[in-house]
């Protein structure tokens, strides 16, 4: 191994959460890591939501309805897996929703505009029927929210399908055949290729800037009815050789 | 064609508490840190200050970290959320 000199990634667990009824995203906070046995970090805490989106004013926590947000992240030899948990306790059915999961892999230096995982490709990748395709040109033609969301998964399409019939609205998306629950990218070192890449069952929405860069997929669920528990997981494959190697160690099977 | 995802669950496993150990014992290569936990070293690998938000919700991920200290940014001024 030995292959990243210095590399640096950021999980967002959760970034935030939006859906797709409209083009609106708030921002999760409130996240207390804890250490959890030899399985990696933890955290449980009430569902936050920051009321001023601004950094310059800070964390100013509010709690729209009663929910509790668990996660757990879990670091093996090739791969981190991560677990959402939502809990809904409004007393109140909440419609569907997506969890962001942000994986940055950029976005360093004093005028944030250098790398922090050296040789980590500004172009990314994205799977549609089982092949890896470039990112760009989907987050060039087919953006449609904040965090570059570009691509709908079929559950995205569900979801969206749903706000379009029953409130006559949703948002604008831009017709395109559905996509796999996969974000990827390459990263050239001395030594050989590498790739890294997002994977969930759950994914419903593809996003994630070319400009940082990052990786980023959007976990649907819901509707739940008070009492209702939503379990999203998904997986961060860390592999050398490449995108292949990646859809091998991450089980992505055509 | 579709995809199979078959490492995407975490076993129940996750949902006890253990003894406490270093998580990155159990990582040949990937340590996790979370970043409101995270070492002045760890914080001044990116070259920025985090933004508030990071410390809440961010995930320090270091792939071969015996390698990081040859990573060094200069020091920061923003972040672009």
């Amino acid at each position: 191994m030995g292959k990243i000199p210095g590399g640096l990634f950021q999980f967002s667990v959760p970034e935030f959460i939006t859906s797709l009824k409209r083009r609106h995203v708030d921002f999760v906070c409130g996240q207390r890591w804890v250490e959890n046995g030899s399985d990696g970090w933890k955290t449980e805490v009430p569902f936050q939501l920051v009321r001023r989106p601004s950094p310059k004013d800070g964390i100013v926590p509010y709690i729209p309805y009663r929910a509790t947000l668990s996660a757990w992240v879990k670091a093996s030899s090739d791969r981190v897996d991560i677990h959402l948990r939502f809990v809904n306790r409004s007393g109140r059915q909440l419609d569907s929703q997506v969890f962001w999961i942000c994986l940055l892999s950029g976005t360093g230096g004093p005028d944030s505009d250098q790398l922090t995982v050296p040789g980590f490709s500004r172009e990314t990748f994205f799977s549609r029927q089982g092949r890896f395709q470039p990112w760009y040109p989907q987050e060039n033609s087919f953006v449609f929210m904040p965090a570059k969301g570009s691509a709908l998964t079929q559950l995205g399409w569900e979801h969206h399908e749903f706000y379009r019939k029953r409130d006559g609205t949703a948002i604008a998306v831009q017709q395109h055949l559905a996509v796999d629950g996969v974000r990827a990218a390459i990263i050239e070192t001395q030594s050989g290729r590498c790739a890294v890449g997002l994977t969930s069952e759950s994914a419903a929405i593809l996003g994630g800037k070319i400009m940082n860069p990052c990786t980023d997929l959007g976990l649907g669920f819901g509707p739940l009815s008070d009492g209702d528990v939503a379990d999203l997981c998904a997986t961060a494959g860390f592999v050398e050789g490449g995108l292949p190697q990646l859809k091998k160690n991450i089980s992505l099977v055509d | 064609m579709r995809i199979m995802i078959r490492f995407c669950l975490i076993t129940a496993s996750l949902l006890t508490t253990g003894v406490l150990s270093s998580s990155a014992e159990n990582a040949d290569t990937i340590r996790l840190t979370p970043m409101a936990q995270a070492s002045a070293e760890q914080l001044r690998l990116p070259g920025r200050k985090p933004s508030p938000y990071e410390i809440d919700w961010s995930i320090l991920v270091e792939w071969e970290k015996s390698q990081v200290g040859s990573f060094n940014f200069p020091f920061p001024n923003s972040l672009q959320v």
